[in-house]
Protein backbone atom coordinates (compact mmCIF):
# COMPACT_ATOMS: atom_id res chain seq x y z
CA UNK A 1 0.00 0.00 0.00
CA UNK A 2 3.42 2.71 0.67
CA UNK A 3 2.99 4.84 -2.57
CA UNK A 4 5.47 7.04 -3.73
CA UNK A 5 7.67 6.58 -0.63
CA UNK A 6 11.69 5.38 -0.31
CA UNK A 7 10.53 3.87 2.66
CA UNK A 8 12.34 5.93 5.12
CA UNK A 9 13.18 9.37 5.72
CA UNK A 10 16.08 11.40 4.69
CA UNK A 11 18.15 12.63 7.49
CA UNK A 12 18.94 16.40 7.11
CA UNK A 13 20.11 19.67 8.61
CA UNK A 14 17.51 21.34 10.76
CA UNK A 15 14.91 23.31 9.44
CA UNK A 16 16.04 27.30 9.12
CA UNK A 17 19.71 25.75 9.54
CA UNK A 18 22.19 27.91 7.83
CA UNK A 19 24.22 25.39 6.44
CA UNK A 20 24.40 24.50 2.95
CA UNK A 21 22.50 21.30 3.12
CA UNK A 22 19.70 23.03 4.13
CA UNK A 23 18.02 22.12 0.85
CA UNK A 24 15.13 24.79 1.49
CA UNK A 25 16.95 28.25 2.04
CA UNK A 26 16.17 31.43 0.34
CA UNK A 27 18.11 31.25 -3.19
CA UNK A 28 18.64 27.55 -3.37
CA UNK A 29 15.95 26.79 -6.21
CA UNK A 30 17.61 24.04 -7.80
CA UNK A 31 17.88 21.93 -4.20
CA UNK A 32 14.81 23.08 -2.83
CA UNK A 33 13.44 21.30 -6.79
CA UNK A 34 15.56 18.36 -5.73
CA UNK A 35 14.02 18.31 -2.66
CA UNK A 36 10.26 18.32 -3.55
CA UNK A 37 11.14 14.04 -4.49
CA UNK A 38 12.26 13.79 -1.00
CA UNK A 39 9.53 16.29 0.85
CA UNK A 40 6.99 13.92 -0.96
CA UNK A 41 8.17 10.69 -0.21
CA UNK A 42 8.93 11.80 3.62
CA UNK A 43 5.17 12.64 3.68
CA UNK A 44 4.01 9.39 1.86
CA UNK A 45 6.18 7.24 4.69
CA UNK A 46 5.29 9.56 7.82
CA UNK A 47 1.47 9.59 6.50
CA UNK A 48 1.14 5.89 6.13
CA UNK A 49 3.02 5.02 9.47
CA UNK A 50 0.58 7.60 11.27
CA UNK A 51 -2.11 5.61 11.10
CA UNK A 52 -0.89 2.58 13.12
CA UNK A 53 0.33 2.82 16.83
CA UNK A 54 -0.50 0.68 19.92
CA UNK A 55 -3.61 1.26 21.50
CA UNK A 56 -3.17 -0.65 24.87
CA UNK A 57 -0.88 -2.83 26.85
CA UNK A 58 -2.32 -4.31 29.81
CA UNK A 59 -1.22 -7.47 31.99
CA UNK A 60 -3.81 -9.50 31.20
CA UNK A 61 -5.38 -12.41 33.62
CA UNK A 62 -3.17 -15.17 35.24
CA UNK A 63 -6.85 -17.20 36.26
CA UNK A 64 -9.44 -17.63 33.85
CA UNK A 65 -11.82 -20.27 35.31
CA UNK A 66 -14.63 -18.97 34.32
CA UNK A 67 -16.74 -20.62 31.78
CA UNK A 68 -18.86 -18.67 29.67
CA UNK A 69 -22.52 -17.75 30.08
CA UNK A 70 -23.80 -19.95 26.97
CA UNK A 71 -21.41 -22.82 27.23
CA UNK A 72 -21.26 -22.32 23.02
CA UNK A 73 -17.56 -22.86 21.77
CA UNK A 74 -18.37 -21.95 18.44
CA UNK A 75 -19.48 -18.59 16.10
CA UNK A 76 -18.27 -16.64 19.66
CA UNK A 77 -20.09 -13.51 20.54
CA UNK A 78 -20.12 -10.52 23.05
CA UNK A 79 -23.13 -12.77 24.38
CA UNK A 80 -20.81 -15.62 25.04
CA UNK A 81 -18.80 -14.47 27.51
CA UNK A 82 -19.23 -12.15 31.08
CA UNK A 83 -19.17 -9.19 30.75
CA UNK A 84 -18.95 -7.96 34.28
CA UNK A 85 -15.99 -6.65 37.37
CA UNK A 86 -13.35 -8.40 37.89
CA UNK A 87 -13.78 -7.23 41.21
CA UNK A 88 -17.70 -7.45 42.05
CA UNK A 89 -17.49 -10.51 44.15
CA UNK A 90 -17.75 -13.21 41.86
CA UNK A 91 -16.19 -16.43 42.04
CA UNK A 92 -14.69 -17.62 39.57
CA UNK A 93 -13.93 -13.63 38.69
CA UNK A 94 -15.10 -12.51 35.01
CA UNK A 95 -11.76 -11.94 32.56
CA UNK A 96 -12.81 -9.45 30.64
CA UNK A 97 -11.04 -5.92 30.27
CA UNK A 98 -11.81 -2.47 28.47
CA UNK A 99 -8.93 -1.74 26.22
CA UNK A 100 -9.96 1.90 25.99
CA UNK A 101 -11.44 4.41 23.69
CA UNK A 102 -9.53 5.36 20.70
CA UNK A 103 -9.03 7.74 17.82
CA UNK A 104 -9.24 6.06 14.89
CA UNK A 105 -7.96 7.62 11.58
CA UNK A 106 -8.11 6.32 8.00
CA UNK A 107 -5.04 5.36 6.49
CA UNK A 108 -3.12 8.28 4.96
CA UNK A 109 -2.27 6.93 1.34
CA UNK A 110 -5.48 4.73 0.41
CA UNK A 111 -7.87 7.25 2.34
CA UNK A 112 -11.04 5.16 1.93
CA UNK A 113 -9.30 2.62 3.89
CA UNK A 114 -9.18 2.02 8.07
CA UNK A 115 -6.59 -0.21 9.80
CA UNK A 116 -7.28 -3.54 11.33
CA UNK A 117 -7.32 -3.71 15.00
CA UNK A 118 -4.88 -7.05 16.28
CA UNK A 119 -5.37 -7.98 20.31
CA UNK A 120 -1.96 -9.76 20.67
CA UNK A 121 -0.75 -12.06 23.50
CA UNK A 122 0.47 -14.89 25.23
CA UNK A 123 -2.09 -17.89 26.70
CA UNK A 124 -1.92 -21.39 28.47
CA UNK A 125 -5.04 -22.92 27.09
CA UNK A 126 -6.55 -26.31 29.21
CA UNK A 127 -4.43 -28.91 29.29
CA UNK A 128 -7.25 -31.28 29.16
CA UNK A 129 -9.41 -33.68 26.74
CA UNK A 130 -11.68 -31.17 24.81
CA UNK A 131 -11.37 -28.37 26.91
CA UNK A 132 -10.86 -24.84 25.50
CA UNK A 133 -9.92 -21.09 26.33
CA UNK A 134 -12.04 -18.94 24.07
CA UNK A 135 -11.43 -15.33 23.90
CA UNK A 136 -13.05 -12.32 21.79
CA UNK A 137 -11.94 -8.94 20.58
CA UNK A 138 -15.01 -6.70 20.47
CA UNK A 139 -14.84 -3.40 18.66
CA UNK A 140 -17.71 -0.95 19.89
CA UNK A 141 -18.50 2.63 18.28
CA UNK A 142 -17.98 6.04 20.32
CA UNK A 143 -16.28 7.03 23.47
CA UNK A 144 -17.62 4.43 26.03
CA UNK A 145 -18.94 2.03 23.46
CA UNK A 146 -19.83 -1.21 25.26
CA UNK A 147 -19.44 -4.67 24.27
CA UNK A 148 -22.67 -6.65 23.96
CA UNK A 149 -24.19 -4.59 22.15
CA UNK A 150 -21.72 -5.02 19.35
CA UNK A 151 -21.96 -6.78 16.22
CA UNK A 152 -17.77 -6.19 15.39
CA UNK A 153 -16.39 -8.87 16.86
CA UNK A 154 -13.60 -11.82 16.22
CA UNK A 155 -13.27 -14.46 18.65
CA UNK A 156 -11.98 -17.96 18.78
CA UNK A 157 -11.09 -20.81 21.16
CA UNK A 158 -8.04 -22.71 21.89
CA UNK A 159 -6.87 -26.07 23.64
CA UNK A 160 -3.94 -28.09 24.14
CA UNK A 161 -2.42 -27.24 27.07
CA UNK A 162 0.83 -25.31 26.16
CA UNK A 163 1.29 -21.71 26.08
CA UNK A 164 0.52 -20.26 22.45
CA UNK A 165 0.26 -16.92 20.58
CA UNK A 166 -3.11 -15.35 20.59
CA UNK A 167 -3.89 -13.23 17.50
CA UNK A 168 -7.16 -11.73 16.68
CA UNK A 169 -8.29 -8.92 14.57
CA UNK A 170 -10.76 -6.85 13.36
CA UNK A 171 -10.50 -4.94 10.15
CA UNK A 172 -11.67 -1.46 10.90
CA UNK A 173 -14.59 0.18 9.40
CA UNK A 174 -16.59 3.75 9.16
CA UNK A 175 -19.44 1.99 10.84
CA UNK A 176 -17.35 0.97 13.58
CA UNK A 177 -16.73 4.57 14.50
CA UNK A 178 -18.24 7.05 15.86
CA UNK A 179 -17.62 10.99 15.07
CA UNK A 180 -17.47 12.82 18.10
CA UNK A 181 -17.02 16.98 17.59
CA UNK A 182 -16.32 18.83 21.07
CA UNK A 183 -15.17 21.65 23.22
CA UNK A 184 -13.62 20.87 26.21
CA UNK A 185 -13.66 22.54 29.45
CA UNK A 186 -9.61 22.30 30.34
CA UNK A 187 -8.60 21.06 33.69
CA UNK A 188 -10.64 23.13 36.95
CA UNK A 189 -10.91 20.28 39.57
CA UNK A 190 -9.70 23.28 41.98
CA UNK A 191 -11.24 26.32 41.67
CA UNK A 192 -15.15 26.91 41.08
CA UNK A 193 -16.65 28.82 37.95
CA UNK A 194 -16.62 28.02 34.69
CA UNK A 195 -13.67 26.21 33.29
CA UNK A 196 -11.48 27.51 30.32
CA UNK A 197 -12.10 26.56 27.05
CA UNK A 198 -10.02 23.91 25.43
CA UNK A 199 -9.41 23.54 21.34
CA UNK A 200 -12.47 21.68 19.76
CA UNK A 201 -11.48 18.27 19.48
CA UNK A 202 -12.83 15.74 16.49
CA UNK A 203 -12.21 12.56 16.14
CA UNK A 204 -13.87 9.04 14.91
CA UNK A 205 -13.37 7.02 17.74
CA UNK A 206 -13.78 3.83 18.77
CA UNK A 207 -13.93 2.03 21.81
CA UNK A 208 -12.19 -2.00 22.07
CA UNK A 209 -13.11 -5.23 24.74
CA UNK A 210 -11.79 -8.19 24.95
CA UNK A 211 -13.11 -11.09 27.50
CA UNK A 212 -12.31 -14.97 27.79
CA UNK A 213 -13.50 -17.75 29.45
CA UNK A 214 -12.49 -21.35 30.09
CA UNK A 215 -14.49 -24.39 29.79
CA UNK A 216 -12.53 -26.30 32.40
CA UNK A 217 -9.92 -25.57 34.89
CA UNK A 218 -7.88 -22.76 35.04
CA UNK A 219 -6.18 -20.87 31.89
CA UNK A 220 -3.82 -17.50 31.68
CA UNK A 221 -4.13 -14.53 28.77
CA UNK A 222 -1.72 -12.69 29.49
CA UNK A 223 0.85 -9.75 27.70
CA UNK A 224 -2.25 -8.19 25.69
CA UNK A 225 -1.38 -5.55 23.13
CA UNK A 226 -3.97 -3.86 20.80
CA UNK A 227 -2.52 -2.08 18.10
CA UNK A 228 -3.77 -1.03 14.85
CA UNK A 229 -1.49 -2.56 11.98
CA UNK A 230 -1.95 -2.23 7.93
CA UNK A 231 -4.52 -4.47 6.81
CA UNK A 232 -2.57 -7.65 4.86
CA UNK B 1 -0.82 35.31 15.63
CA UNK B 2 -2.74 33.52 12.70
CA UNK B 3 -4.88 30.14 12.87
CA UNK B 4 -6.78 28.02 10.26
CA UNK B 5 -8.66 25.15 10.51
CA UNK B 6 -6.72 21.43 10.33
CA UNK B 7 -7.91 20.24 7.07
CA UNK B 8 -7.90 16.38 7.95
CA UNK B 9 -8.16 14.43 4.46
CA UNK B 10 -4.02 13.75 3.89
CA UNK B 11 -3.84 14.10 0.28
CA UNK B 12 -2.54 11.97 -2.65
CA UNK B 13 1.29 13.23 -2.75
CA UNK B 14 3.35 12.13 -6.05
CA UNK B 15 6.92 12.75 -7.05
CA UNK B 16 5.87 14.11 -10.28
CA UNK B 17 4.12 17.15 -9.49
CA UNK B 18 7.50 18.75 -9.45
CA UNK B 19 7.71 19.01 -12.74
CA UNK B 20 10.66 21.07 -14.60
CA UNK B 21 10.46 24.67 -15.68
CA UNK B 22 7.45 24.51 -13.03
CA UNK B 23 9.26 22.99 -9.98
CA UNK B 24 7.27 24.34 -7.47
CA UNK B 25 3.29 25.34 -7.63
CA UNK B 26 0.97 26.61 -4.83
CA UNK B 27 -1.32 23.82 -4.85
CA UNK B 28 1.73 21.66 -4.50
CA UNK B 29 3.18 23.40 -1.89
CA UNK B 30 -0.72 23.39 -0.40
CA UNK B 31 -0.77 19.48 -0.29
CA UNK B 32 2.87 19.48 1.26
CA UNK B 33 1.96 21.78 4.03
CA UNK B 34 -1.23 19.95 5.00
CA UNK B 35 0.32 16.60 4.99
CA UNK B 36 2.70 17.71 7.41
CA UNK B 37 0.14 19.42 9.33
CA UNK B 38 -1.80 15.89 9.70
CA UNK B 39 1.27 14.18 10.78
CA UNK B 40 2.60 16.65 12.90
CA UNK B 41 -0.50 17.44 14.69
CA UNK B 42 -3.19 16.05 13.83
CA UNK B 43 -2.91 12.29 15.17
CA UNK B 44 -0.47 12.33 18.08
CA UNK B 45 -0.09 8.45 19.66
CA UNK B 46 1.38 9.30 22.91
CA UNK B 47 -1.25 7.43 25.63
CA UNK B 48 -1.60 6.61 28.97
CA UNK B 49 -2.77 3.29 30.20
CA UNK B 50 -5.39 1.96 29.96
CA UNK B 51 -5.47 0.27 33.16
CA UNK B 52 -6.87 -2.69 34.24
CA UNK B 53 -10.22 -3.02 36.77
CA UNK B 54 -9.25 -2.19 40.23
CA UNK B 55 -11.48 -3.47 43.29
CA UNK B 56 -10.17 -2.23 46.67
CA UNK B 57 -8.25 1.44 46.88
CA UNK B 58 -4.76 1.48 45.40
CA UNK B 59 -3.49 3.57 43.16
CA UNK B 60 -1.99 3.20 39.36
CA UNK B 61 1.43 4.94 38.24
CA UNK B 62 1.85 5.90 34.63
CA UNK B 63 4.35 7.73 32.99
CA UNK B 64 3.59 10.47 29.69
CA UNK B 65 6.01 12.78 27.65
CA UNK B 66 4.23 14.90 25.14
CA UNK B 67 5.20 14.44 22.07
CA UNK B 68 6.00 18.36 21.23
CA UNK B 69 5.02 21.40 22.10
CA UNK B 70 2.24 22.17 19.50
CA UNK B 71 0.13 19.23 21.05
CA UNK B 72 -2.12 20.96 23.54
CA UNK B 73 -4.66 18.84 25.48
CA UNK B 74 -4.57 15.74 26.83
CA UNK B 75 -7.81 13.71 27.26
CA UNK B 76 -8.22 11.49 30.86
CA UNK B 77 -11.24 9.39 31.46
CA UNK B 78 -12.04 6.78 34.31
CA UNK B 79 -15.02 4.55 34.57
CA UNK B 80 -16.38 2.22 37.21
CA UNK B 81 -18.27 -0.73 37.35
CA UNK B 82 -21.33 -0.34 39.94
CA UNK B 83 -21.56 -2.71 43.15
CA UNK B 84 -23.22 -5.85 41.56
CA UNK B 85 -24.94 -5.70 45.02
CA UNK B 86 -28.32 -3.73 44.33
CA UNK B 87 -29.54 -3.65 48.20
CA UNK B 88 -25.56 -2.41 49.24
CA UNK B 89 -25.59 1.05 50.19
CA UNK B 90 -24.62 3.56 47.97
CA UNK B 91 -20.63 3.70 48.17
CA UNK B 92 -18.89 6.75 47.41
CA UNK B 93 -15.83 6.86 45.10
CA UNK B 94 -12.91 9.10 43.82
CA UNK B 95 -9.97 9.24 41.74
CA UNK B 96 -7.20 11.79 43.06
CA UNK B 97 -4.80 12.62 40.46
CA UNK B 98 -1.08 13.89 41.08
CA UNK B 99 1.26 14.95 38.28
CA UNK B 100 5.15 14.89 38.95
CA UNK B 101 7.66 15.69 36.37
CA UNK B 102 11.77 14.09 36.37
CA UNK B 103 13.06 17.40 38.37
CA UNK B 104 11.01 17.48 41.48
CA UNK B 105 7.87 19.40 40.28
CA UNK B 106 4.45 18.54 41.19
CA UNK B 107 1.15 19.10 40.52
CA UNK B 108 -1.62 17.97 43.05
CA UNK B 109 -5.14 17.29 42.48
CA UNK B 110 -6.20 21.07 44.00
CA UNK B 111 -4.58 22.61 41.29
CA UNK B 112 -6.91 24.20 38.82
CA UNK B 113 -4.62 22.04 36.12
CA UNK B 114 -6.36 18.55 37.18
CA UNK B 115 -9.63 18.24 36.08
CA UNK B 116 -12.80 17.86 37.37
CA UNK B 117 -13.44 14.16 38.34
CA UNK B 118 -9.62 13.72 38.86
CA UNK B 119 -9.47 15.45 41.78
CA UNK B 120 -10.66 13.52 44.54
CA UNK B 121 -13.69 14.91 45.13
CA UNK B 122 -16.10 12.05 46.19
CA UNK B 123 -18.85 10.66 43.95
CA UNK B 124 -21.85 8.78 44.92
CA UNK B 125 -21.33 5.80 42.64
CA UNK B 126 -24.94 4.93 40.66
CA UNK B 127 -26.75 1.62 41.86
CA UNK B 128 -26.41 -1.12 39.92
CA UNK B 129 -29.29 -2.02 37.11
CA UNK B 130 -27.80 -3.46 34.35
CA UNK B 131 -24.99 -5.99 35.87
CA UNK B 132 -22.58 -5.86 32.69
CA UNK B 133 -22.53 -2.24 31.89
CA UNK B 134 -19.18 -0.20 33.18
CA UNK B 135 -20.35 3.83 33.71
CA UNK B 136 -17.97 6.63 33.14
CA UNK B 137 -16.68 8.15 36.57
CA UNK B 138 -15.26 11.48 34.81
CA UNK B 139 -13.68 12.99 31.41
CA UNK B 140 -11.28 16.03 31.46
CA UNK B 141 -8.92 17.30 29.70
CA UNK B 142 -5.56 18.90 30.71
CA UNK B 143 -4.22 22.05 29.18
CA UNK B 144 -0.29 20.93 28.57
CA UNK B 145 1.23 24.32 28.25
CA UNK B 146 -0.66 24.99 31.40
CA UNK B 147 1.04 22.11 32.92
CA UNK B 148 4.56 22.39 31.38
CA UNK B 149 4.61 25.90 32.87
CA UNK B 150 4.61 24.27 36.66
CA UNK B 151 6.17 20.77 35.21
CA UNK B 152 9.68 22.34 33.79
CA UNK B 153 10.91 18.16 33.26
CA UNK B 154 10.48 16.74 29.70
CA UNK B 155 9.18 13.51 31.62
CA UNK B 156 6.07 13.25 33.82
CA UNK B 157 4.41 10.73 36.13
CA UNK B 158 0.74 10.73 36.75
CA UNK B 159 -0.44 8.96 39.76
CA UNK B 160 -4.32 7.78 40.47
CA UNK B 161 -5.31 7.15 44.12
CA UNK B 162 -8.45 5.04 43.31
CA UNK B 163 -10.45 4.84 46.94
CA UNK B 164 -14.02 3.20 47.28
CA UNK B 165 -16.02 3.56 50.60
CA UNK B 166 -16.95 0.04 50.62
CA UNK B 167 -18.82 -2.79 49.08
CA UNK B 168 -17.83 -4.30 45.69
CA UNK B 169 -17.87 -1.14 43.38
CA UNK B 170 -14.73 -1.24 41.16
CA UNK B 171 -12.72 0.81 38.92
CA UNK B 172 -12.82 -0.20 35.31
CA UNK B 173 -10.41 1.13 33.71
CA UNK B 174 -8.15 4.95 33.65
CA UNK B 175 -7.28 6.00 29.95
CA UNK B 176 -5.52 9.20 28.73
CA UNK B 177 -4.15 10.08 25.28
CA UNK B 178 -2.90 13.55 23.42
CA UNK B 179 -6.00 15.18 21.70
CA UNK B 180 -5.53 15.47 17.92
CA UNK B 181 -5.43 19.84 17.07
CA UNK B 182 -8.28 20.80 15.33
CA UNK B 183 -6.87 24.16 14.57
CA UNK B 184 -3.41 25.21 13.07
CA UNK B 185 -1.27 28.54 14.62
CA UNK B 186 1.61 29.77 13.16
CA UNK B 187 2.73 31.07 17.07
CA UNK B 188 2.92 27.24 17.38
CA UNK B 189 5.98 25.41 17.23
CA UNK B 190 4.87 23.76 14.51
CA UNK B 191 2.05 23.49 11.62
CA UNK B 192 1.72 25.61 8.54
CA UNK B 193 -0.75 27.24 7.59
CA UNK B 194 -1.65 26.90 3.77
CA UNK B 195 -3.56 29.84 3.10
CA UNK B 196 -0.12 31.95 2.41
CA UNK B 197 0.85 29.20 0.18
CA UNK B 198 -2.29 29.92 -2.43
CA UNK B 199 -1.73 29.20 -5.64
CA UNK B 200 -1.64 33.26 -6.40
CA UNK B 201 1.08 33.89 -3.49
CA UNK B 202 4.36 33.15 -4.04
CA UNK B 203 6.32 30.70 -2.99
CA UNK B 204 8.96 31.04 -1.25
CA UNK B 205 11.88 29.08 1.75
CA UNK B 206 10.46 31.62 4.04
CA UNK B 207 11.02 30.55 7.84
CA UNK B 208 10.59 28.05 10.33
CA UNK B 209 8.54 30.72 12.26
CA UNK B 210 6.44 32.26 9.27
CA UNK B 211 5.74 30.43 6.23
CA UNK B 212 7.09 28.32 3.45
CA UNK B 213 8.94 25.75 2.85
CA UNK B 214 11.38 26.27 6.27
CA UNK B 215 8.05 26.10 7.36
CA UNK B 216 6.90 22.84 6.28
CA UNK B 217 9.89 21.21 7.18
CA UNK B 218 9.74 22.03 10.41
CA UNK B 219 6.62 20.50 10.70
CA UNK B 220 7.91 17.57 9.53
CA UNK B 221 10.18 17.64 12.27
CA UNK B 222 6.82 18.07 14.23
CA UNK B 223 5.99 14.68 12.33
CA UNK B 224 9.03 12.76 13.31
CA UNK B 225 8.54 14.12 17.24
CA UNK B 226 5.26 12.68 17.33
CA UNK B 227 6.57 8.85 18.44
CA UNK B 228 4.23 6.02 19.76
CA UNK B 229 3.78 4.91 23.25
CA UNK B 230 4.63 1.14 22.67
CA UNK B 231 3.88 -0.08 26.29
CA UNK B 232 2.23 1.94 29.03
CA UNK B 233 1.83 -1.23 31.44
CA UNK B 234 0.36 -0.37 35.11
CA UNK B 235 0.05 -2.36 38.50
CA UNK B 236 -1.43 -1.52 41.29
CA UNK B 237 1.37 -0.13 43.49
CA UNK B 238 1.14 -3.28 46.04
CA UNK B 239 4.07 -5.37 46.17
CA UNK B 240 1.78 -8.45 46.73
CA UNK B 241 0.17 -7.84 43.40
CA UNK B 242 3.09 -6.04 41.86
CA UNK B 243 5.33 -8.49 39.43
CA UNK B 244 8.74 -9.43 41.61
CA UNK B 245 12.23 -11.16 41.72
CA UNK B 246 14.87 -11.74 44.42
CA UNK B 247 17.38 -13.51 42.26
CA UNK B 248 20.99 -12.25 42.18
CA UNK B 249 20.95 -13.29 38.69
CA UNK B 250 18.78 -12.08 35.37
CA UNK B 251 15.37 -13.70 35.47
CA UNK B 252 11.96 -12.96 34.64
CA UNK B 253 9.38 -11.56 37.53
CA UNK B 254 6.88 -13.53 39.08
CA UNK B 255 3.63 -12.62 38.17
CA UNK B 256 4.91 -11.86 34.86
CA UNK B 257 6.30 -15.58 34.13
CA UNK B 258 4.56 -18.39 31.72
CA UNK B 259 6.51 -21.05 32.74
CA UNK B 260 10.34 -21.55 34.11
CA UNK B 261 12.15 -19.56 32.67
CA UNK B 262 10.04 -18.08 30.20
CA UNK B 263 8.79 -14.50 30.80
CA UNK B 264 5.44 -13.07 29.86
CA UNK B 265 6.16 -11.12 26.47
CA UNK B 266 4.21 -7.77 24.85
CA UNK B 267 4.10 -8.09 20.97
CA UNK B 268 4.48 -4.26 19.62
CA UNK B 269 5.00 -2.75 16.14
CA UNK B 270 7.37 -0.21 15.74
CA UNK B 271 6.93 3.17 13.86
CA UNK B 272 9.73 3.06 11.30
CA UNK B 273 11.09 6.66 10.27
CA UNK B 274 14.95 6.00 9.41
CA UNK B 275 15.62 2.55 9.74
CA UNK B 276 13.51 0.18 8.12
CA UNK B 277 13.66 -3.57 7.93
CA UNK B 278 16.66 -3.14 10.10
CA UNK B 279 18.35 -5.51 12.61
CA UNK B 280 19.15 -2.18 15.09
CA UNK B 281 15.93 -0.20 13.74
CA UNK B 282 14.84 2.83 15.57
CA UNK B 283 15.55 4.46 18.71
CA UNK B 284 13.32 3.90 21.94
CA UNK B 285 13.70 4.57 25.77
CA UNK B 286 12.00 2.61 28.39
CA UNK B 287 11.79 3.36 32.41
CA UNK B 288 9.66 1.66 34.97
CA UNK B 289 8.52 2.92 38.60
CA UNK B 290 10.11 0.06 40.62
CA UNK B 291 11.06 -0.52 44.18
CA UNK B 292 13.69 -3.01 46.09
CA UNK B 293 13.48 -4.05 49.29
CA UNK B 294 16.26 -5.01 51.77
CA UNK B 295 18.46 -2.72 50.71
CA UNK B 296 19.43 -4.38 47.55
CA UNK B 297 20.39 -3.02 44.03
CA UNK B 298 18.21 -4.12 41.65
CA UNK B 299 18.81 -4.02 37.49
CA UNK B 300 15.99 -4.28 35.20
CA UNK B 301 16.48 -5.56 31.64
CA UNK B 302 14.64 -4.80 28.40
CA UNK B 303 14.74 -7.56 25.77
CA UNK B 304 13.49 -6.06 22.01
CA UNK B 305 13.43 -10.04 19.65
CA UNK B 306 12.11 -9.09 16.06
CA UNK B 307 9.19 -11.95 15.38
CA UNK B 308 10.69 -14.34 12.51
CA UNK B 309 13.96 -12.29 12.24
CA UNK B 310 15.11 -12.74 15.48
CA UNK B 311 17.35 -9.92 16.01
CA UNK B 312 17.87 -9.12 19.67
CA UNK B 313 18.30 -5.57 21.38
CA UNK B 314 18.68 -5.25 25.22
CA UNK B 315 18.66 -2.20 27.50
CA UNK B 316 19.50 -2.22 30.94
CA UNK B 317 18.06 0.16 33.91
CA UNK B 318 20.81 -0.54 36.56
CA UNK B 319 21.82 0.56 40.02
CA UNK B 320 17.85 0.48 41.21
CA UNK B 321 17.98 1.53 44.88
CA UNK B 322 14.66 3.16 45.80
CA UNK B 323 12.65 1.37 48.98
CA UNK B 324 9.74 3.07 48.07
CA UNK B 325 8.11 3.71 44.40
CA UNK B 326 10.31 5.67 41.76
CA UNK B 327 10.00 6.03 38.48
CA UNK B 328 14.42 4.67 37.47
CA UNK B 329 15.77 7.09 34.84
CA UNK B 330 15.23 5.95 30.61
CA UNK B 331 17.45 3.63 29.31
CA UNK B 332 17.96 4.31 25.54
CA UNK B 333 17.61 1.34 22.86
CA UNK B 334 16.64 0.34 19.67
CA UNK B 335 13.97 -1.69 18.89
CA UNK B 336 14.53 -3.93 15.63
CA UNK B 337 12.46 -3.46 12.16
CA UNK B 338 13.18 -6.41 10.60
CA UNK B 339 10.50 -8.58 11.93
CA UNK B 340 7.43 -9.94 10.35
CA UNK B 341 4.54 -7.67 10.22
CA UNK B 342 7.40 -5.56 11.55
CA UNK B 343 6.36 -7.18 14.70
CA UNK B 344 8.79 -7.09 18.27
CA UNK B 345 8.46 -9.04 21.27
CA UNK B 346 9.28 -7.25 24.59
CA UNK B 347 10.30 -9.20 27.53
CA UNK B 348 11.52 -7.98 31.42
CA UNK B 349 13.46 -9.47 33.58
CA UNK B 350 15.51 -8.21 36.63
CA UNK B 351 17.89 -9.15 39.31
CA UNK B 352 19.22 -7.89 42.94
CA UNK B 353 21.46 -8.10 44.94
CA UNK B 354 19.64 -8.59 48.21
CA UNK B 355 15.56 -7.97 48.75
CA UNK B 356 12.93 -8.24 46.72
CA UNK B 357 12.90 -6.01 43.64
CA UNK B 358 9.53 -5.28 42.46
CA UNK B 359 8.10 -3.35 39.10
CA UNK B 360 4.61 -1.74 38.87
CA UNK B 361 4.78 0.48 35.79
CA UNK B 362 6.76 -0.16 32.48
CA UNK B 363 6.67 2.71 29.56
CA UNK B 364 8.38 2.08 26.30
CA UNK B 365 8.41 5.02 24.01
CA UNK B 366 9.39 6.06 20.37
CA UNK B 367 12.48 8.50 21.12
CA UNK B 368 13.59 9.84 17.85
Amino acid sequence: MTADTIGRVIRRVAAGSASTSNAFDDLRALTSGAFQLWLTSDLNLLGEESTYRTLASIPGFIDVSRQGPTGRTTALQPSDFDWLPLSGGYSPAPACACLGSHAIHRVATASATLPRAVLRGRVEPPGTGADKLGYILVASPGRGGLPFVSTFTAGTIVGGGSWTDLEVSITLTSEMTASIAETPALGDGGSSGPSPIGETVVADVCTFWCAFFSTAGKCQAVGLTLTLEPVP
Amino acid sequence: MSTEALIPDFPALYYAEGITGATVRGGHTITRATAANIIALGRPARRIGPTQSLGASASYHAGYVRSHTAIKQLALAWYYWPDPDPFAALPTISVTTTIRDDVGNTITSASSIVPEGFDGTALTADRVVIYDRSILGAIGYIDLDAAAAVLTGSSWAFQFDWSRSGGNVSLAHIEGAECPRSQVDDADDYGALTGPVNPGNPVLAGSTTTTGYERIAKTVEGAILAGRTLLSVAWPTDAAIAPGLVSATFVPFTRMLEAGTTPWSWRVRPRVVYAPSSATGEPHRVRYLYQVSGGGSGTIRCTATSVGAGSVTTADAALLTSSTWAWSAWVSTTIPTDGTGRLVSLTFTGKTTAGTLSVAAIEVEEYQ
